[in-house]
Formats: C-alpha cells, structure tokens, sequence
C-alpha cells in the first residue's frame, strides 16, 4: 500500500503524520509522526474511509428566503463530495419547510440523506 | 438642436450647466461615466480654499476669491454640507514665516479677507497637538470644507430641475463643425449643439484636439490620501497646511464636512488618466509628510485610502477661453486646485463669456430651487425624525448601520433628478458604505433596494461604470426569486417574528441589543434566572445574526454535544426564547445608549423611541476588518469583499461573487469561505497568509484547503490590486519576518475576485455612546466575572467583548452576562462582594476576559479567557496569584488563533486578599 501524508485535526498541533499499511499485516497501519495517540483512530478513519459533512443550499421558493442551507445527516465518503453537490444543485422545492426535513433521500444510493438545516415559514 | 452642449459632468461642468440653466437655452450635459461627479471631484481634498495662494492677477487668483465669496451660500441654497472652519499654513522656521509672509502679501492683492499671521502662542491654542517646533501660522478663517460630490449632484439636480437634458454613459466620440456649431458623436446618440463647453477635465486636451489643433496639453497629477474614522476628528479643528514649496501645497490634514479625518495628497506626475490607484509608496510618503504636522496621527484607524488625478496643464492657471479655430467653443480645461472653491467663479465667468459670444442671453423668468430636502435623516430633530417616518416607514429602517442611513433616503437618492443607479452613486449621494466597515454590511442589503427601485436584477446592479458587475451569477444556475427577498426588508416572514413585541413600552427590566448568539444565549439567562421583561433589539430581520450564514458544520460539540451547522444552532435558541416568550424588536437599530441606560431606537413601526432599562446586556457583534484598514494599495474596482459578505451573498442571498478567487487571510472564515467557492464552481486560486502559518483552525486547513487541493501560500502579502471596472489581477511578493514583502519576490496573479479574511473587530460604538470604558488590546468592553461594564448595570458578552474562535463559549459566556443582569436587576449587587482582584495578561499573553474578580462572586471555578501572542509548543500556562504560583497547565501547543481557557477553583485561590492574578506562558522544562 502507498504511503500517505496527511495533517491530524484532532488539536491545534496538527500534526503531520506519514500513515502506511503494514506490508504483512494487511488492515494494520504504521503512523509515524504522531505526538499523541488519539490521532492513531483519526488516521485510520481518515487512511481507510475518509468522510465528510457536506453543507450547502438549495433552490425554495415561496419562502422568506431564496436558497434553504442543508446538509447531509451523516458524513458522506469524501468521494463522493462533487458528486453529490450536482445532486443538490438540481433539487428545487416550495416552502415551506422545517428544520430536519428530508430534502434528498438515500443521496447517491448511500442511506446518508439530505436534510434542511432551518425552518423557512 | 441644443444650444449648449456642456462636455464632462465634474463639479465644473455641474456648475455651468446649473448656471446656464437660469437662462432661456436648451442644454445638454454629456458625462462618459455611469454617473456625475465620478473624475476628479470623486477624489480630492474636499477644502474649499480662501484664495491666498494663486498668483495674483491669473484666473485661479480671480476665480477662487470669486468662488470661495459666493460659496457658503451656494451650499446653504443646495443643501449641500459647507464648514468655514478656516485653514493654518504652518511655518516650522524663520525661512518658512517668510513664506507666510509672502503668502498673506499675495492674500492681500487676491482681496482675500480677514488673513492673519499668527504667532506661536495664539497657534497652539488655536490648534492644539501641533508639532512643538511650529512657530506661527498663516490664518486664513474663510477656507472651509464641503462635501465636492454632493455639491456636484446637487449642482445638476438643479440643473436638471431647471430643464437641462443629461446624457450619461455617453463617451464622446467625435465632434464635427457643422454649418450652425457643432455635432457631437456619443456612443449612444448623435447631439447638435450651437455651442460646446468643454468641462472634460482630465480629458479636456482629448476633446479639445477633436476640432482644433493642439493648444494645452493635460498633464495628470496624483494624489494620494487616507480618510480615517470619524472617531478621530479630533485630531484638526482646522485645515492644516506646511509651508507650500514649489512641489505645491504639500501634505495637509483636515477634519472632513461628515466628520471623518483626511490626510493627504502627495503630487505625483503620471502618464495615464486612469492611473487612479494607490501606492505603497505614495501612501508612506503621505503618512510621514503628515507626521511633521502632527505627531502620532492614529493612521490605525484609516478606514481606507484613495487617489485622485488633477488635471494640470503646463501654464499652472486655469484655460478657460474660446478656441481661436472655433467660434463657440468654449475651453474649461487645467481646473487642478483651488477648482472647487473656484467651481461657482468658473460658472458665473463661462456664462458671461459666452454671453460675449452668443449676445445677452434671456433670463428664465422663473428659476426653480431644488425642490426637496436632503438632509439626513440623522440631522432632523426628534419630531421631524417622527413625523418622515409616519408618512414614510422607510426611514426608520436603518440600512447602513456605521452612518446611519435609513432606507428612505436611499430611494429618494435613486428618485433624485440625478438619480442613483449604482452602488457607488448611493455612496456618494448618502453615504452608506462610506463608514468603517465600507460597505460589508449594508452592501448586498443596498444592492437589493437598487434592483428593486430599478426594477432591475440584482446582477445588473453595477458598482460604478457598466464594467464594475459585483455579482457574477446566482448560485445553482437558477435565477433568486426577489419576491423572497422581500427587498431590504418588507414584507418579511411574519412568522418567523414569533414574540415580536409590537407596542411600545417606556422602560423593561432588561434589554439586550443583539439578537445573535450572544444577545439570546444572555436573554435566556436572565428569563431563566427569574427576569420577567426582557426585550430584544435586532437589527437585522431576523434573530440568529452571523450564525444564519455560517452553513458550515462545527458548531455546539461542547454546549449540545453533537454537531450541528449554524443556522441549526440559531435555530435552538430561537426556539428557546419562543417557548420562554421573550420579546424582541426585530429590524430595529439602537442609535445611542445613555450611562443611565436609556435606549434611543428607530424602526419602521416606533419611530425614533426612547426606553428605560434597569439593566442592559450589550451583544452587537463584530465587523469585519476591512481591504481600506489594512491598507492593500492599488485601484478600487468592484470584486473586492470582506470574506463575510461574500458569505452572506453565497449562503443566503444566492448569488456567486466572483469565479476566479483569490483569499486573502487564513481566518476560518476565509478557509470555510474558499471550500463554498469551489463547491459552488468557482476556481481559488490561492490562499494568501503573511505569517508562517495558517491562522484558521487546523480542521478548516485540512477540510476546506487540503481536500480540494487549493495552494495556500503561506508567508506571502498582496502588494497590488489591479483591474479599474471589476478585479484583472493583483501582485504577491514573500514577506520578511516583520510581515513585509520582500523586493525581488513580486509575481502577479490574474483573478477576478479578492475576499479578505483578515480579522474581525468588536462592535464598540453603540458601548462608546454609554462611556464604556474598552480594552485596548481586545477593542471590547472591561468586564468583571458576571460580564459587568464599567457602567453600572450595563453588561456585555460574545463577539463585542472578544472575538471567539467558537460560538459556544460565546453561548457560555453570555449566560453569564444574562445571569449577572438579573441577579443586578434583583438587587443582589448590594450584597458582600469579596475583595476585588484584576486579571493581569503577563508574558506572552495578550489578553484575560474577564479583566477584573469580585472574590465573592466568582462561585467554585473562575473560567478566564485569553490568547496567546505568536506560537509556542511544549509551553506551560503559569497562574499566579500576586507572587505565589497557584496553577501551572501544559500545552503541547498554544496558538493565537485559538482561544485558551482555564479554569480556577476557588480554593486553588488563596484566602487573603491579592491584586493581581497573572497569566504568562512558559517553556516547560523551566
């Protein structure tokens, strides 16, 4: 497996760690770097499924506002990120909506859904 | 078939075609720009000069005596700002009075009035904080200031009310001798005319040269200025000159007619007649040629900096004659200063010198004043202010909350006979976004009311010229609803104003001014620590304030425990102050705030109100820094935003800024802000930080730089900005330690547009009006251990204090102010305090909230707030109380950029009394 580089966000050291999988342990990785070891999790959550919050908006109408913020309920694989904003480009909706309403459902064909982050009423 | 064709919309051209328009002719004023008064008159030193300086015997002798006689009254019939404050030529030596001298002899052959010399004694009462050395002064008590943009719209409003046609937008292409005078080719339309004045300014020799041979040549001269926070108007009662030399006038400083401060210009000849950009150098020569005259001028509180280009031509006196190859045109060209205080001379010449062409001209009967007031809503007493606002509610919504300005006098600057039809042409009109935070609030909320008063998009809103587009397109390809908009604010959701307290009533037990984080958090609080009457004040239209745009994650992990993005964090506390019934004011602004805490208030449905409170919980916020506070030279074109705007726009309004990005600052703001550019199909180019490190949460530099790849060029500054309509590109350079830029290193980057993240500063002003005393080092309140000011009663909380890195310590902080308002309210103040200690920020630390302790009331744990100066590992965080060590806490890593909290037992305290409890960093092997 390739070596990565990547910055620990656990605290403002930002550590930067080199992460490799070990070549006879399949699944277990070498963190080399590190000045603590909480960020041992982080990077292999990071190394084997790096995943973000994706938050953004979309298109309401009759509603007080013009774009209605949302964001995916849980963390989307990372890959996947532009993919899905074509998704939440094209949604168009009429108000009005309450916060935590689903907005797209299974986004992708993950079970992550799209949700309204405020009430426009 | 016009009579006169007047050439250039400047403040001379305004001038004589309002001045002919008191004649039977028919007149047409021709400007190349988007709007009148957009050359030089947009940028100069605003000084109506008392005359003593032109030769005597030349034009500019004659015409600004002339001018400056017949100005004050000018001002008083158009309504424009005029202050005779008088000016001070200052001599720092026996050489220098001699040059007085000669200057009071020219005054007096120019029949200047009242000049005096003063001496050394008289001038330093006369004007107090002057360099020691200064040993007299010329005084000249005539000279004045004014606003030269107001006086030139005002000039052709008039013009225009008395029946004059205005072409804008009409750069003029040619001119043709016909058999009766002249045809001119615009852009957009073909005008006969019998006569021309040509009152092109820098262009003049241009237009000139269109029908005769070369006679002048114009030779543009720069100036550069700073204009400073009118906090610091102070700092001149009158206009301040040094001691002319030949290079001219020299640097002055001078309060302006709204109150701000300007210093400035050089003299710089140039080759291009756009060159209107600022330099670095140019602005460093202002700033020490300036501190000759007064020492330590607060050039901190610049809020921003611009240039102009005179129009000088090699004779150094004014043309104003009829070309000798064409009868009936008439030159007005070479008008550099004293142009404005002569401006009224020049028209009243021009009229009688084509009077010597054309034969006596006919007087209308009835010459018509300019019909409405414009004076500011602020100006008006209380009942005026009352009664506009009955018969129109849209002066008492502000819209620019640095100077006040209501909605309504942004339409009926849109209405004038002039009316406004950019961003810039409100600016110079009624001034929104020309006060310190330059247009970062009210911006987006100004560009609604022109779409709307237009009818226009809110896309097709322009800065200045057709160039200048701010918004490049709407976010999702899909066109933003303006209906939804309500525009600046009407017809806003009634809903969403659940608890909306719609009576007035004279005085609440609490009121606190900000529905943000901060305000509702404290409001909370106090309900829930048994305060019945609590108001609210909003300015906004909604509660919520900065978090609504901030649709990014991250917030609540300590106060809710889950993560949540910020509109939903908003959202929680609004539901709370529903179920709690707490009332508030929404789209209303607190103008002042007593010492004894009274509110005055203005809003659509009350007016300008009074109200008492018995406690105040102060939570307004803060503001951006902005591009003119830092002090980027270069030109000033549309494409520049602070990075909160810009998020406003994106995030709520729907609209893209910009498509080719560039970010300067590594706030979170401005990393959060490059990730939305990029998912939203922008290009960011970089990401440009002075210091060796990225300032923003190391979780922004991964999620929102990293992941997508965007450079962040650490170490490096913007020396120059440059495109004149919209943003072309700017120039990096690498800095030095001291956060300089490094010569060698200059490379250009081709954008479009620019958001700076560089910094927020507290809200203080509404604090200054109730003498709340500040804290120099956070620009916020001093506050005790229940958020307490220095003012009795008044208590303040979130971003006005500090700036927090995370909104829930701002949450945490603000029920503290809310619980230590009621537990005031209720009288529990008088009870035993304790011995009282301060809070001492000691190596390494640049500030403690809160800044003093009543022993008795901090409970079991004291919670202090601080920051750290630069970075540090391996550090230790060392209390002291007095001298004694009481608490030593490792850091693996202390950052500026993230607050730092401790948190103190009562009984790690000691029992006796002590001052002092200090805060310093360490190494921690010591």
């Amino acid at each position: 497996m390739e070596k990565q580089e990547m910055i620990c966000i656990l605290c403002p050291l930002g550590c930067k760690m080199q992460v490799t999988e070990k070549p006879d342990q399949p699944g277990e990785l070498t963190v080399r770097g590190l000045q603590c070891k909480k960020g041992k999790q982080y990077a292999y959550e990071e190394y084997t499924n790096p995943t973000r919050t994706l938050t953004s908006t979309v298109v309401i109408h009759n509603a007080p506002r013009p774009r209605l913020p949302v964001k995916t309920n849980k963390p989307l694989p990372k890959g996947l990120v532009f993919q899905a904003m074509e998704k939440i480009n094209k949604v168009e909706l009429d108000g009005p909506v309450h916060i935590g309403d689903v907005i797209i459902k299974g986004l992708l064909g993950t079970d992550i859904d799209v949700v309204a982050t405020r009430s426009l009423e | 078939m016009y009579d006169v064709a007047i050439i250039g919309a400047g403040i001379i051209g305004a001038a004589i075609a309002r001045e002919l328009s008191k004649y039977n002719l028919r007149l047409v004023l021709i400007e190349k720009d988007s709007d009148v008064a957009n050359g030089t008159t947009k940028a100069n030193s605003a000084i109506v000069h008392a005359g003593f300086d032109p030769e005597p015997g030349t034009l500019k002798a004659k015409l600004n005596a002339e001018g400056s006689r017949i100005f004050e009254s000018l001002c008083r019939e158009l309504d424009v700002p005029f202050k005779q404050i008088g000016s001070l030529v200052i001599a720092f030596c026996e050489e220098e009075m001699l040059t007085l001298r000669e200057l009071y002899e020219r005054g007096l052959e120019n029949d200047i009035p009242e000049l005096e010399i003063i001496g050394r004694e008289k001038l330093h009462t006369m004007e107090t904080g002057l360099n020691e050395p200064a040993i007299g002064a010329l005084y000249a008590p005539t000279a004045g200031i004014t606003d030269p943009y107001l006086m030139a719209i005002a000039l052709a409003e008039s013009a225009v009310e008395n029946g004059i046609d205005i072409k804008l937008d009409s750069p003029v292409r040619t001119i043709k001798k016909t058999v009766n005078g002249f045809q001119i080719s615009c852009s957009v339309a073909e005008i006969e005319t019998k006569y021309i004045i040509n009152a092109a300014g820098l262009y003049a020799d241009q237009i000139n040269e269109m029908v005769n041979p070369p006679s002048f040549t114009i030779k543009p001269s720069r100036g550069e200025y700073f204009l400073l926070d009118k906090e610091t108007s102070c700092w001149a009662r009158h206009v301040l000159f040094p001691c002319p030399t030949a290079l001219g006038k020299g640097v002055l400083i001078a309060p302006t007619a709204h109150g701000n401060l300007i210093v400035g210009p050089n003299a710089e000849a140039i080759a291009s007649k756009e060159a209107t950009a600022t330099t670095a150098a140019g602005l460093s020569y202002v700033q020490t040629n300036a501190d000759k005259l007064k020492k330590g001028l607060p050039f901190h509180k610049v809020i921003t900096s611009f240039s102009g280009l005179r129009a000088k031509t090699e004779s150094g006196d004014f043309i104003i004659e009829e070309a000798k190859q064409s009868p009936g045109f008439i030159n007005v060209a070479g008008i550099d200063s004293p142009g404005l205080a002569s401006a009224p001379g020049i028209a009243v010449y021009v009229a009688n010198m084509l009077q010597n062409i054309a034969g006596p001209l006919e007087k209308k009967s009835a010459f018509r004043p300019l019909p409405k007031s414009h004076t500011p809503f602020m100006q008006l007493d209380q009942k005026e202010k009352n009664q506009i606002v009955k018969e129109d509610p849209r002066f008492g919504r502000v819209i620019c909350r640095c100077e006040h300005i209501t909605e309504g006098e942004i339409v009926r600057a849109i209405a004038g006979p002039v009316g406004a039809r950019t961003v810039d042409g409100i600016k110079k009109r009624t001034r929104p976004g020309g006060g310190r935070c330059q247009g970062g609030f009210c911006g987006p909320r100004v560009m609604q009311i022109i779409a709307r008063e237009l009818n226009i998009d809110m896309t097709a809103v322009k800065k200045d010229n057709p160039g200048s587009y701010i918004l490049s397109g709407t976010t999702k390809g899909r066109k933003v609803d303006q209906r939804a908009v309500g525009a600046a604010g009407t017809g806003y959701s009634e809903k969403r104003k659940l608890n909306s307290e719609t009576m007035i009533k004279e005085s609440y037990d609490l009121v606190v001014i900000g529905g943000g984080p901060a305000g509702m958090a404290a409001a909370v609080a106090a309900r829930e620590n048994g305060i019945e009457d609590i108001l609210i004040i909003e300015r906004d239209r909604e509660l919520g304030g900065i978090l609504q745009q901030c649709i990014h994650n991250g917030f609540g992990l300590h106060h809710f425990k889950e993560e949540l993005t910020g509109p939903e964090y908003a959202e929680r506390f609004i539901d709370q102050l529903k179920e709690k019934e707490i009332c508030c004011k929404l789209d209303t602004m607190v103008l002042s705030i007593s010492k004894d805490r009274q509110i005055t208030y203005v809003s659509t449905s009350d007016g300008l109100t009074t109200i008492q409170a018995k406690a105040i919980v102060l939570a307004m916020g803060c503001r951006e820094r902005t591009r003119g506070a830092i002090n980027i030279p270069g030109t000033r074109p549309a494409g520049i935003f602070s990075a909160g705007t810009a998020q406003r726009f994106v995030n709520i309004e729907g609209y893209i800024v910009g498509r080719k990005v560039v970010v300067f600052g590594s706030g979170d703001i401005g990393l959060i802000m490059a990730r939305r550019m990029v998912l939203e199909g922008a290009e960011v180019i970089a990401v440009i930080e002075r210091k060796p490190y990225s300032e923003g949460l190391v979780r922004n530099y991964v999620q929102c730089i990293e992941d997508y790849g965007i450079p962040m060029l650490l170490e490096h500054t913007i020396v120059d900005i440059r495109g004149k309509d919209r943003v072309e590109g700017i120039t990096i350079a690498r800095t030095d330690q001291n956060k300089q830029p490094i010569e060698g290193t200059y490379r250009d980057l081709e954008c479009d547009t620019i958001l700076f993240s560089r910094g927020l500063i507290p809200e203080n002003e509404l604090s200054k009006s109730a003498e709340v005393a500040l804290d120099r080092s956070t620009n916020g309140p001093l506050v005790n251990e229940a958020m307490e000011t220095s003012v009795d009663g008044i208590f303040a909380c979130g971003n006005v204090v500090h700036v927090h890195d995370l909104v829930d310590w701002v949450s945490e902080e603000s029920f503290k102010a809310g619980k230590g308002a009621a537990e005031y309210i209720k009288q529990h103040a008088e009870e035993d305090a304790g011995f009282i200690f301060k809070t001492k920020p000691g190596n390494q630390i640049s500030y403690i909230v809160p800044h003093k302790v009543r022993s008795a009331r901090m409970g079991d744990t004291l919670e202090l707030f601080m920051r750290v100066r630069g970075q540090h590992e391996k550090a230790v965080l060392v209390v002291k109380a007095g001298d004694r060590v009481i608490k030593s806490i490792k850091k693996n890593v202390l950052t500026p950029g993230e607050m730092v909290e401790i948190k103190i037992k009562f009984t790690d305290l000691p029992t006796e009394a002590f001052k002092e409890l200090s805060v310093e960093v360490a190494k921690e092997d010591q």
